[in-house]
């Protein structure tokens, strides 16, 4: 789901061929992937003491 | 000395501040509590001195708070708010005297009487409000201040008696709610104004009128006791008996029966609710309340019991004295408002004093009650006459009012619930009367803490229901005196009707 | 000059940084952050007050290139609760947590103010995003701080749901960037136009969003997620996480979305909500604990406050800033009421071992102070007056009547009654018998004394709800005028 964002957002950056492509998105899809890093971090160790609880 | 905007507010705080201060008290704070009380008790006393004053002159006395942008909290004076705020205070006064001593030794009583004085508050409250939102503001506001006094004892009994309270009463100010907003989302805001604030609006709205008069009633007639919503009543006689004493006299009963006057009067206005069959309607519930409740007194032997069917059916002659068009039903009703009040308290009273100094709870035990306790069954006796409608007590000047008022306008059959209500209250008081002062007593009363010493019980348990006793007696002698509740009623009735 | 509007954003900042640095002297820098912090919120929202609304262009660039802050009267009511609430809260916190947990538990609580704070000031599309999963992370992390293992799972389910959210929420601002232009949301409304970008990026953003909010049928990862938390956590998340998501979704309902979505889009989210009233009273009144109770509340609360949207939707233009003022007092007085009730919940379950309702009668007769604030936040809960609540009920009443709308009546008439019983089932053995224990004459567990201090904040919040926010919330709708249309 987030990679199709990314994605998106990416793509929409385009802004011709010879221009450099619009930077805000691509600000957003960086501030984006950190995010979502962060929080697969924490839903890793969140899903660890899960299966820890679980033996 | 005190500004007319702040008069009505400064006669809610007096009981609310001192109520609030109670909270906090520990249990064995006696003294500090009873201060607190008679303190609020007194002041409030003064206040509505003052108000009395000022109304009869004809000033205005106001109190505004904006809740939010249309919608505000008011407390004003008339005739009618006057009438309901005296005999709230003076109640008051004397029913903490005998709450004092019918609680001495009970655990809690910080909590008892804080909420105690936040009924109050609420009850005062409500009969100064100026417009509907208020009237519902502290009418809810008396539910969740009673409750605690219902459930105070904490047996199984008690929560069990609460429940119900609490279920009827939040149910009917559900649809008391629904009624208030409809009415404003069709009128604006709902001011209570004397002939009637509908008065001209009527048209193509009349389905909904009438709808929203139904609503009003039901949320109002669960506190009025009306019948089939009077259920709650009987279980709520766990309660100590100054709960009752107060609940029944004054607060919880009076405030429905208060609450359908302005309605009829106020909002609607006699005219309008005649044209649209309300009244009719109104005045068939209210018989029909009368002669159930009689009825079911007929066959209880609990004493408390039998004079909480009594409150169903006599609370509903106000009712009936404002469904039946014409000014001397009116004056009836409305007199009876005070009138009731004071000869049920009394009689609550004795029903307290029996309990706590005797054991006596049923009828069945009340034989030769008399000789023990002359003093609290002479009290009981001036209030059961009444009841009945035995000159010179006041409720005969009630039932004077209202009879005359129902062949007035032509409603014989009022009369008729009337002499039928006045039989069968005699069917069921005579014989407690008859028992108290001609039969023998037994060997042993059930429960006897202490035997007889001076007076035949304590002191605060024995003035508080021979004053009202007295009060009874007064009202009824000497109604035709200037500033007697009747000449009040009179005035009411000729406002109402612009006479 | 003091940057007013960036200070509740920068000062919890800092204090989750120190506090990390700092683990043994955590306590000491949380408080003292939630003081300042705090202050620096009151003060703004008097100075939306006074001036009204303020914005400010962090580092001199404005938009649509530099980061704004701004603060009207919507967002200066809700920040000023959300900052006393988050107060009182870490007051509480101080005395709930043992030593251990301390120094895990302020920092991530510092970011979530952090991030609440910059949610309630942001001005462009972007750094709600940003926000929004800040607060997202740090909830669902302060969620699972318990360690047990109901906890963990709920707070895992929380985090997964929640980034589906935000992810959602994201694609809708890419789409809406690549029609308009601009972040900026005065700069977006300018240019929105009825069509299908505007739908289909509405659909998706408050699509994320309405998760985040627990809208009903999107409801169901709070009940477990809040109720198995931490109390202090709990009153934070029923109070203000979820209060921020629904903030989102109305200021982009009102400022951009609003007058190109139609009656239709505003009518399906009041059904919702009246679903998530009647489902979530229901709930919490057949709940067996405490907290499950409190977090079912939430879910019809928040039912509640979906309800003024199809009123707004169809009233004429005089009536909406009385609707939006009714509406934001109910978000206000629920914040309030419900946070202290958590904190109460946690006083009782400490004092009992459990928060089994059936079970509850002696902490709450140990308690008294306890049990009042239990008791005022049922009022405020069920609507009767003096609350809040009340005054917000009758105006939303008094609306659908008045609009023809009549069906929304039956609805809240149905939660006001199923929220009187959940509230009497609380109450009820409170009044049993017995006299109140002697201390130390307590069960064999010997539960930890607590002492009249802890009892504060959560009687404090319960009577700002019902007293304060009852009878002098007409200043509130004074405030909201100054906000956009």
């Amino acid at each position: 789901m987030g990679s199709g964002a990314f994605h998106v957002l990416v793509a929409v950056a385009y802004r011709g061929v010879d221009t450099a492509p619009d930077p805000i998105p691509h600000a957003l899809v960086l501030t984006g992937i950190v995010v979502a890093v962060s929080a697969t971090a924490l839903a890793l160790a969140l899903g660890r003491r899960l299966e820890e609880r679980d033996d | 000395m005190i500004p007319d905007n702040l008069l009505p507010a400064a006669i809610v705080l007096s009981s609310l501040v001192p109520g609030l201060l109670i909270f906090l008290l520990g249990e064995e704070r006696h003294v500090l509590r009873t201060a607190l009380n008679m303190v609020g008790a007194l002041s409030k006393l003064v206040f509505v001195w003052l108000l009395i004053r000022g109304v009869y002159d004809g000033r205005i006395f106001e109190t505004r708070l904006a809740l939010a942008p249309g919608l505000d909290l008011v407390l004003d004076a008339d005739a009618l708010s006057v009438l309901f705020v005296t005999l709230s205070t003076l109640l008051w006064l004397v029913t903490t005297v005998y709450a004092i001593g019918y609680l001495e030794h009970s655990p809690h009583r910080s909590r008892f009487f804080g909420f105690f004085s936040l009924c109050v508050t609420s009850t005062i409250g409500l009969a100064l409000a100026g417009n509907l939102l208020t009237f519902v503001f502290f009418y809810e506001a008396l539910t969740l201040s009673t409750y605690p006094l219902v459930a105070h004892r904490g047996t199984p009994d008690a929560a069990r008696g609460a429940r119900v309270y609490l279920a009827y009463t939040l149910g009917g100010g559900v649809l008391l709610l629904t009624g208030a907003v409809w009415l404003q989302s069709l009128a604006g805001p709902v001011v209570f104004t004397q002939g009637g604030m509908l008065s001209d609006l009527a048209g193509e709205r009349d389905a909904q009128l009438v709808a929203i008069f139904f609503l009003l009633i039901a949320g109002l007639g669960v506190k009025a006791a009306l019948v089939p919503l009077h259920g709650w009543l009987p279980q709520a006689m766990v309660a100590p008996a100054p709960v009752s004493a107060l609940l029944h006299a004054v607060a919880v009963v009076k405030a429905g029966a208060f609450g359908i006057v302005r309605v009829v009067y106020d909002v609607y206005g006699v005219v309008l609710a005649e044209s649209l069959g309300l009244l009719a309607a109104l005045a068939l519930m209210a018989s029909v309340t009368i002669l159930y409740g009689s009825l079911r007194a007929l066959s209880q032997d609990g004493l408390k019991k039998r004079l909480a069917y009594s409150t169903v059916s006599q609370v509903s002659y106000i009712a009936l004295g404002t469904a039946i068009f014409g000014p001397i039903a009116t004056i009836g009703g409305v007199v009876h408002l005070v009138h009731q009040g004071v000869m049920k308290i009394t009689l609550f009273f004795c029903a307290g004093n029996y309990a706590e100094t005797l054991g006596v709870h049923r009828v069945s035990e009340m034989n030769g009650v008399g000789r023990r306790m002359p003093w609290t069954t002479l009290a009981f006796t001036v209030g059961a006459l009444g009841m009945i409608g035995v000159p010179p007590v006041a409720g005969f000047v009630s039932k004077w009012y209202l009879g005359l008022g129902a062949v007035e306008a032509g409603s014989h059959w009022a009369l008729l619930v009337l002499v039928a209500s006045s039989l069968l209250n005699a069917a069921y008081f005579f014989p407690i009367l008859f028992r108290a002062w001609f039969k023998e007593p037994p060997a042993r009363w059930p429960e006897e803490p202490s035997p007889a010493g001076r007076l035949e019980t304590s002191a605060a348990l024995l003035w508080p229901p021979l004053i009202t006793a007295l009060l009874a007696l007064a009202f009824g002698l000497f109604a035709a005196a200037p500033a007697s509740p009747l000449e009040w009623a009179e005035l009411i009735a000729q406002r109402e009707y612009g006479l | 000059m003091i940057d007013w509007l960036a200070l509740p954003i920068s000062i919890p900042l800092l204090g989750a940084v120190l506090a990390t640095a700092f683990p043994s002297r955590s306590s000491p820098i949380g408080l003292t952050t939630a003081l300042l912090a705090a202050a620096a919120a009151l003060i703004a929202g008097v100075l939306v007050a006074e001036v009204g609304p303020l914005r400010s262009d962090l580092g001199g660039w404005g938009a649509p290139l530099g980061i704004s802050l701004q603060a009207d009267g919507l967002s200066a009511a809700l920040l000023a609760m959300a900052n006393l609430v988050s107060l009182g809260i870490s007051v509480y916190a101080l005395w709930y947590f043992p030593a251990g947990s301390r120094r895990h538990f302020w920092p991530l609580w510092l970011l979530l103010w952090t991030a609440l704070n910059g949610l309630f000031l942001a001005a462009d599309l972007f750094n709600l995003y940003v926000t929004l999963e800040l607060l997202g992370i740090a909830a669902a992390a302060l969620g699972a701080l318990t360690g047990g293992r109901d906890a963990v799972e709920a707070n895992l389910r929380y985090l997964l749901v929640g980034l589906l959210g935000s992810m959602t929420y994201l694609l809708g601002v890419a789409l809406l960037y690549t029609g308009l232009g601009t972040l900026d949301l005065g700069l977006a409304a300018q240019s929105l136009t009825a069509g299908p970008l505007a739908w289909i990026s509405l659909a998706l953003m408050l699509g994320g969003l309405l998760l985040k909010a627990a809208l009903f049928p999107l409801h169901f990862w709070l009940p477990p997620a809040h109720a198995q938390a931490p109390a202090p956590v709990s009153a934070a998340l029923s109070a203000l996480v979820v209060k921020a998501a629904f903030y989102l979704v109305l200021r982009l309902w009102v400022e951009l979305f609003g007058p190109v979505a139609g009656s239709g889009a505003a009518s399906l989210l009041g059904a919702l909500g009246a679903a998530g009233v009647v489902w979530g009273s229901w709930r919490a009144f057949r709940a067996e604990r405490l907290k499950l109770l409190a977090a079912y509340s939430t879910v019809a609360q928040v039912g509640y406050l979906f309800l003024f949207f199809p009123l707004m939707a169809a009233s004429q233009l005089p009536r909406q800033p009385e609707l939006l003022g009714a509406l934001v007092l109910l978000a206000l007085t629920h914040g309030f009421a419900k946070a202290g009730l958590f904190l109460s919940a946690g006083l009782l379950q400490k004092t009992a071992g459990h928060d089994r309702i059936a079970e509850l009668g002696p902490a709450l007769r140990a308690l008294p102070a306890v049990a009042l604030a239990v008791g005022l936040a049922g009022v405020a809960l069920i609507g009767l007056p003096p609350s809040g609540t009340f005054v917000a009920k009758w105006i939303l009443l008094a609306e659908s009547l008045r609009s023809g709308q009549w069906w929304w009546v039956p609805v809240v008439l149905l939660g006001t009654l199923l929220a009187s019983g959940y509230v009497y089932r609380l109450l009820a053995s409170a009044f049993g018998p017995g006299a109140q224990p002697v201390a130390g004459g307590g069960p064999a567990e010997a539960p930890a004394p607590i002492g009249r201090a802890i009892q504060t904040p959560a009687l404090i919040m319960t009577l700002i709800a019902v007293v304060l926010l009852g009878l002098g919330a007409e200043p509130l709708w004074g405030l909201m005028s100054g906000s956009p249309p």
